[in-house]
């Protein structure tokens, strides 16, 4: 057992480098009297003075000494060289006085060569020590008994074969001994080091349920079945006996805290054995390497998709900061070139402003001309201008050049300049020659076709009474003639001047028309008919017309007024997109005149004389008509009425005639059409005849038997009746006939008081 | 084209005044009867919802008149005397007054026939602000 004495020569091979170590362990650690001391002993050269000097280590102060002590300890823990530690380990033998801090300290020589030392100490503090297995399986019996177990654990693995010995022993121990006093964590502890493994630890097991210290039998189960974990092969046999077991603790009534706690313990590692043996659970060693993964993976996955939802929303980040960067920039370069363009417009309108200005109004006797102009968005060069000749002819153009802005503007210009040259070179020429003049003169410029322009060119000549005009592609002017309730189009054509109107002949270039006091004639740029309401309507021929004949009879700059009036009403917008354009051009100036001398409305015609007399009268359908009727037509038929009638009877027959050709005008004649009412006598009735041009196809519905009967039926009119003009027309006359299918009414009127008979 | 007619109603006083007019060759014009009728009536109903005085002086400011008017005339007289109003006509054109009188408005209870707006305003004085009965 004792094999100290065959390691002397080492202290004298090892002992120059250990007292080297020595001096820098302890130097930091001694006060400076002993430490220099120490360094003045230590650095003698001769061997013998050096172990000297270590052996009065022992003879320091206290306080030294333990400086010294900790100061070893600590080395020895990172000192690798056998030879050094084992003379650490003398050193520390030496100055520590307790052998119990000795045996802490040698219990962690675990190394070959160091259970000398371990052993020494354990016998300088009086412990038994137990160098193995061997020993162990002698040594259980006394070491039980005696209640020590400080010396172990001893050497793990010397003679394995031993461990049979052991197990039977350890048996012997638990199936006739209480383990009191701490020996059950000794025996637990001498198990979990030498019998932890099948097949020694699962006949272990098997022998539990009959110990006679059931507390310490259930911790050498939990050491047993916590050693069945490592290997798998075991698990249904380790279960069978730890179940075993389990039941045979199940019973025992011990209600100690700590045997309880590791009776769940145990519990808790037999359900874990047993799940896993079912295929409940993956096992231990398994779950180690497939459990991580388990974990890791989806922490791994959702870090990942941390990261690239990161870097997706700043990446898009970026995307939108480059794309409102980017409108920024359009923004920026749009409104650059709308003050580019603004400045452009600017230059043509004051361009336009000045080389094409529109004309003041024209007023002559004969003849009233005035525009108007409403200036689109762009610049799109429209113009008009007028003046008239020695002779007293008045011409008109209404230009509307092609494109927009400033280029527009020039062209306007230029156009302008040349139709103004032409005009005075060529006066006795007809619109069309002038218009093929001023296309060959673009020719001649060597133009483009980017200078086309359509307008209209009207020689006005009251002298006449004719109208002449050329048009390049121009809407058709407007012919309103006095007494028509419909305008009629001035037909010419021709395409653009600029892009060979001279060349392509297109009938009727030239259009001519009789024109008469009262006629008004409108031209315009087509921006007018083709401005748009908000549900993309255009206001059309029939708007202007609409709103010529309201205001006909105005001045002809109200109507050019209320012309661009009422397509901007209509567009709902003062913005236009197309520049509009408008000229009224009005035959005689004088309205009472123009009534007097132009063709009448109403036509009068009499014949023979007296009672005989009769008087005939066409009316023209208009917006004048009853006007007509009341200031001419009426005085008249009074004035023959008074002739042949008398009394009360000239009022009926007045109030049956008006109301008779009202139905007329309303039901069986359009506007322009004519209607004749004859006045004449028979006998002693007078007889009204209205000729009309259109059927009066319900004439029987409300002029039929039945209604005349129920008139002639009742003495006063009621006025829950249907037509009341007809109601009327029944009531004044004594008889009313319908004849050439609605196209002819006859109504006779009684005289009952003759003129001259009464 | 559709005559331009015009029909305004104002409160004066207390009174539905309704003054109209329309252009001569509306006369002429089947399209014109309906609106001008509608507008008529609708135009007292509207005012007669807020006034507790339901009587109306209707002015024609018009140079001719023939059936059409007298029609719409007789049918803002039914509609006043629902309310159990009374109804003055004003301006009516005297050339034309004879079809109105044959037509046998004049004679209707709660419609009167005067020459011009300040006599039916008078009249108007003259009469109980309620409802006549």
């Amino acid at each position: 057992m004792n094999r100290s004495s065959n390691s002397t020569p080492e202290y004298v091979r090892w002992a120059v480098p250990l007292f080297t170590a020595l001096l820098l362990i302890l130097q930091p650690a001694a006060n400076a009297q002993n430490t220099a001391n120490l360094i003045n002993s230590l650095s003698a050269t001769q061997q013998r003075e050096r172990i000297a000097a270590a052996r009065e280590l022992g003879q320091a102060s206290e306080s030294d000494r333990q400086q010294a002590f900790r100061a070893l300890v600590d080395r020895f823990a990172v000192e690798d060289k056998a030879g050094v530690r084992i003379a650490l380990l003398r050193s520390i033998v030496k100055l520590q006085s307790d052998p119990n801090i000795v045996v802490d300290v040698v219990t962690k020589a675990q190394k070959d060569g160091e259970a000398t030392v371990r052993e020494e100490a354990a016998r300088s503090a009086g412990r038994a020590f137990i160098r193995g297995t061997p020993e162990l399986a002698d040594a259980i019996f006394p070491l039980v008994s005696s209640g020590s177990c400080d010396n172990l654990p001893v050497e793990a693995d010397s003679e394995p074969a031993s461990a049979n010995h052991l197990l039977a022993n350890i048996k012997h121990v638990l199936l006739t001994l209480e383990l009191k006093n701490g020996m059950d964590q000794c025996v637990a502890k001498m198990v979990k080091s030498y019998l932890s493994r099948p097949p020694q630890s699962l006949e272990l097991l098997g022998t539990l349920p009959n110990a006679k210290d059931k507390a310490a039998a259930l911790l050498l189960a939990l050491e047993i079945v916590d050693g069945c974990r490592s290997d798998p092969s075991t698990y249904p046999q380790c279960l069978a006996c730890a179940k075993t077991f389990q039941m045979s603790i199940a019973g025992a009534g011990i209600s100690d805290p700590g045997f309880l706690e590791n009776s769940r313990h145990l519990n808790s590692a037999i359900d874990d054995i047993e799940a896993t043996v079912t295929g409940r659970k993956i096992p231990r060693t398994i779950r180690r390497y497939v459990g991580l993964p388990i974990v890791v993976l989806p922490l791994l996955g959702m870090i990942a998709l941390i990261i690239l939802s990161a870097l997706l929303i700043r990446r898009r980040e970026r995307k939108v900061h480059a794309l409102e960067i980017d409108t920024i920039k359009a923004d920026f370069s749009r409104q650059l070139d709308e003050l580019g363009h603004s400045a452009q417009l600017e230059a043509a309108r004051s361009a336009l402003k000045h080389f094409t200005p529109p004309p003041p109004a024209l007023r002559r006797n004969n003849i009233e001309v005035a525009g108007r102009f409403h200036q689109g968005v762009g610049v799109h060069g429209d113009f008009f201008n007028w003046y008239t000749t020695n002779d007293g002819d008045t011409w008109l153009y209404l230009v509307d050049v092609e494109g927009r802005g400033f280029l527009a503007a020039i062209t306007s210009t230029l156009i302008r300049h040349v139709l103004d040259s032409t005009l005075e070179s060529a006066a006795n020429a007809d619109p069309q020659k002038v218009l093929t003049l001023v296309d060959r003169q673009f020719e001649n410029y060597g133009t483009t076709r980017d200078l086309a322009a359509t307008m209209n060119l009207l020689q006005v000549s009251t002298s006449n009474k004719t109208l002449q005009l050329a048009n390049a592609g121009m809407p058709a002017p407007l012919m309103f003639r006095y007494g028509q309730a419909q305008p009629d189009p001035i037909q010419a054509a021709g395409v653009y001047v600029g892009s060979g109107y001279s060349h392509y002949k297109i009938e009727p270039a030239l259009a001519k028309e009789t024109i008469g006091i009262g006629d008004l004639i409108v031209a315009f740029s087509d921006g007018v008919i083709e401005a748009r309401n908000s549900e993309g309507t255009p206001w059309g021929v029939g708007g202007l017309s609409s709103q010529v004949m309201r205001y006909r009879d105005a001045g002809v700059e109200e109507i050019a007024t209320k012309i661009i009036a009422g397509v901007t009403d209509y567009s709902g917008t003062e913005t236009a997109q197309d520049d509009q354009c408008v000229v009224v051009i009005r035959i005689g100036n004088n309205p009472e005149r123009r009534r007097e001398e132009s063709a009448p409305t109403i036509d009068i015609s009499w014949e023979g004389t007296g009672v005989n007399t009769q008087v005939g009268f066409t009316i023209v359908n208009s917006i004048d008509a009853v006007h007509e009727i009341r200031v001419s037509l009426q005085p008249t038929v009074l004035k023959w009425a008074q002739r042949v009638m008398w009394g009360g009877d000239i009022d009926r027959l007045r109030m049956g005639v008006f109301e008779a050709i009202l139905n007329s005008l309303r039901h069986a004649a359009k506007m322009g059409d004519r209607v004749r009412v004859t006045f004449r006598t028979d006998n002693s009735t007078a007889v009204v005849e209205l000729h009309q041009p259109s059927e009066w196809r319900d004439w029987d519905k409300s002029l039929g038997t039945e209604r005349r009967a129920f008139v002639a039926s009742v003495a006063e009119l009621k006025p829950e009746m249907a037509e009341w003009g007809t109601l009327l027309m029944l009531w004044y006359s004594d008889s009313l006939e319908v004849l050439r299918q609605g196209r002819l009414i006859r109504m006779n009127f009684s005289q009952k008081w003759r003129k001259g008979e009464k | 084209m559709k005559p331009n007619f015009k029909v305004e109603p104002a409160v004066r006083q207390g009174v539905i005044e309704i003054t109209a007019s329309y252009p001569e060759f509306a006369m002429t014009d089947a399209g014109f009867d309906e609106p001008f009728r509608q507008q008529l009536v609708q135009s007292y109903e509207k005012l007669a919802k807020t006034q507790e005085n339901p009587n109306c002086i209707l002015t024609l400011k018009v140079e001719v008149a023939g059936s059409p008017v007298v029609k719409a005339i007789y049918e803002l007289w039914k509609a006043v005397r629902a309310r159990l109003g009374v109804l003055i006509l004003a301006d009516y054109p005297p050339d034309y007054v004879r079809a109105l009188t044959d037509l046998g408005l004049p004679s209707l209870p709660g419609f009167e026939l005067v020459s011009n707006t300040n006599e039916a305003r008078e009249k108007m004085v003259t009469r109980r602000t309620g409802p006549e009965t």
